[in-house]
């Protein structure tokens, strides 16, 4: 091993262990009877609950229009592009205290947009529609900037070869460009989930921390936090655990789903 | 019969700009040109890919592209394979030839590139994934599929190109028996000066700008021609009978 090697395993291995060492921390301070008095507890359940739905709801939407805006964006070039992209981005590089202040300032009830919602009936703010947005919001970025590069690494002449051999247009796309880029959308689609899985900050300010309707697990643990530490503990492990769970099993149908037509 | 093609057209990618002016009847054709010239952009153009055609595309005397028409490439009974072969990666080599066969379910597709398979002598090759296999191997793969519809034009880029001396040796072998069958046209691109032995095709020259049909290969061996056409042919003059620039 030459000393350039050795120098960077050291300090690669430094770092490996920063940023293993809180979660380690985390779970070798939680006792096994406080993990499963967290699982039974029905605040925990609940809110963990409403973190599967919004997240499944907000991934789909994030799915849905991210595929195809991701996709014209691969096959564009110019201005418009660097526009669109730079838009994508700026959530990412948002505080999510400015993100949640901006939220209530556009959909508040006094903000930008709250006359002409108040004026269609809809009052979004502190509503389980305010979670999913704030969950867009984050997790969308991470999913399009991912789709756009693995997008951008499908040959035209591929799809051109497609369409000779008989394919419509869609049918091209979605039995060539979309399996060809699936293991990058893949795992653009589980850092999303993940991202909006943790999503604390504009959500909190945004949406609120009302059990049952807004308390999503992140949101649960920071409740708990002051009347209850050990249940604090053991909800943060059940959110890692689920978050790992969620990656794992991504990954697993990445690797057995791009054989798909 | 054979196919007739006739372009007079001007093709653009962006700001890449190529005039073309066609009329071929007998194939094989062979188009040869400098990098970068625009050969590619000939055979995208024909198979009906992204590229604007300002002019006529005709093909047995159906405008496949033209200022108000436009055949698009499913329709238009070509086969192609761009340099590579362009196979699909997420599919086994059986897939990968059912997906163009022209029958309805999934069970008929692959028993169609079964048969396609055997008759190319790679049947061995059917269940084995895309990544991985020789040039060669990859090259016949890529035939059988665009064989598979009984095109009428076959659009070939490159096909004997990054291949050892004998996998291009039977690929060039494959390719003399499949492009001069009497209801197809056969355009290939090529580099090789043994290829243009091996076919004695028609000659397209792309270079400035510009693709124009230049004749018969036994008849520009013994002309004179431009530098590039000279240099291209040198190891084809008879000996001593050569003229040219080089």
């Amino acid at each position: 091993m030459s000393r350039t090697n050795r120098a960077s395993a050291a300090a690669g291995g430094m770092l490996l262990v920063v940023l293993a060492l809180p979660i380690l921390g985390l779970v070798a301070g939680t006792r096994p009877a406080d993990l499963l008095a967290a699982i039974g507890d029905a605040g925990v359940q609940a809110a963990l609950w409403l973190s599967l739905q919004t997240t499944l709801v907000s991934l789909a939407l994030v799915l849905a229009f991210g595929t195809p805006l991701a996709w014209m964006l691969s096959r564009s070039r110019g201005t418009r592009r660097s526009v669109a992209l730079t838009l994508i981005e700026l959530p990412v590089v948002m505080p999510p205290a400015v993100l949640g202040v901006a939220l209530l300032q556009t959909f508040g009830r006094g903000g930008t947009l709250g006359p002409l919602l108040g004026a269609l009936g809809i009052a979004l703010p502190f509503s389980t529609a305010a979670v999913v947005l704030a969950q867009i919001l984050v997790g969308a970025p991470l999913y399009v900037i991912a789709a756009v590069s693995a997008f951008s690494t499908v040959d035209d002449d591929l799809l051109l070869v497609a369409r000779t051999l008989g394919a419509q247009p869609v049918r091209a796309w979605w039995s060539v460009a979309l399996p060809t880029a699936a293991p990058g959308l893949i795992g653009g689609a589980a850092l999303a989930w993940a991202r909006a899985l943790g999503e604390f900050g504009a959500t909190l300010m945004f949406a609120g921390n009302l059990p049952g309707h807004t308390q999503t697990l992140p949101l649960a643990i920071y409740a708990s936090l002051e009347r209850d530490m050990d249940l604090a503990r053991a909800a943060s492990v059940l959110l890692v655990a689920v978050a790992v769970g969620l990656l794992l099993g991504v990954r697993a149908l990445g690797t057995g789903g791009i054989r798909a037509r | 019969m054979p196919v007739e093609l006739s372009i007079d057209a001007r093709l653009q990618v962006g700001t890449f700009c190529l005039e073309v002016q066609l009329e071929l009847a007998t194939g094989p054709v062979v188009v040869v040109g400098p990098n970068g010239s625009g050969k590619t952009t000939l055979l995208r153009a024909l198979a009906g890919g992204p590229v604007s055609v300002d002019g006529h595309i005709r093909v047995a005397g159906e405008t496949w592209s033209g200022t108000r028409d436009f055949v698009p490439p499913e329709q238009r009974r070509v086969g192609y394979m761009p340099q590579g072969g362009g196979l699909f990666p997420h599919l086994d080599v059986l897939d990968n030839v059912a997906y163009g066969a022209p029958v309805p379910s999934i069970e008929a597709r692959r028993n169609r590139a079964r048969a396609a398979l055997t008759a190319q002598g790679i049947a061995a090759l059917a269940g084995r994934r895309v990544r991985g296999h020789s040039g060669g191997e990859r090259q016949r793969v890529a035939l059988a599929r665009a064989l598979v519809r009984a095109p009428r034009l076959l659009l070939l880029d490159e096909p004997t190109s990054a291949l050892d001396v004998r996998a291009r040796h039977a690929a060039r072998a494959l390719l003399t028996e499949t492009l001069c069958t009497g209801d197809r046209l056969g355009v290939v691109v090529t580099h090789d000066p043994r290829d243009l032995a091996a076919w004695s095709p028609e000659l397209v020259f792309v270079d400035g700008g510009r693709a124009r049909a230049v004749g018969p290969l036994q008849q520009l061996v013994t002309q004179d021609v431009p530098p590039f056409l000279s240099e291209l042919l040198a190891p084809l003059r008879p000996a001593g009978g050569g003229i040219g620039h080089a």
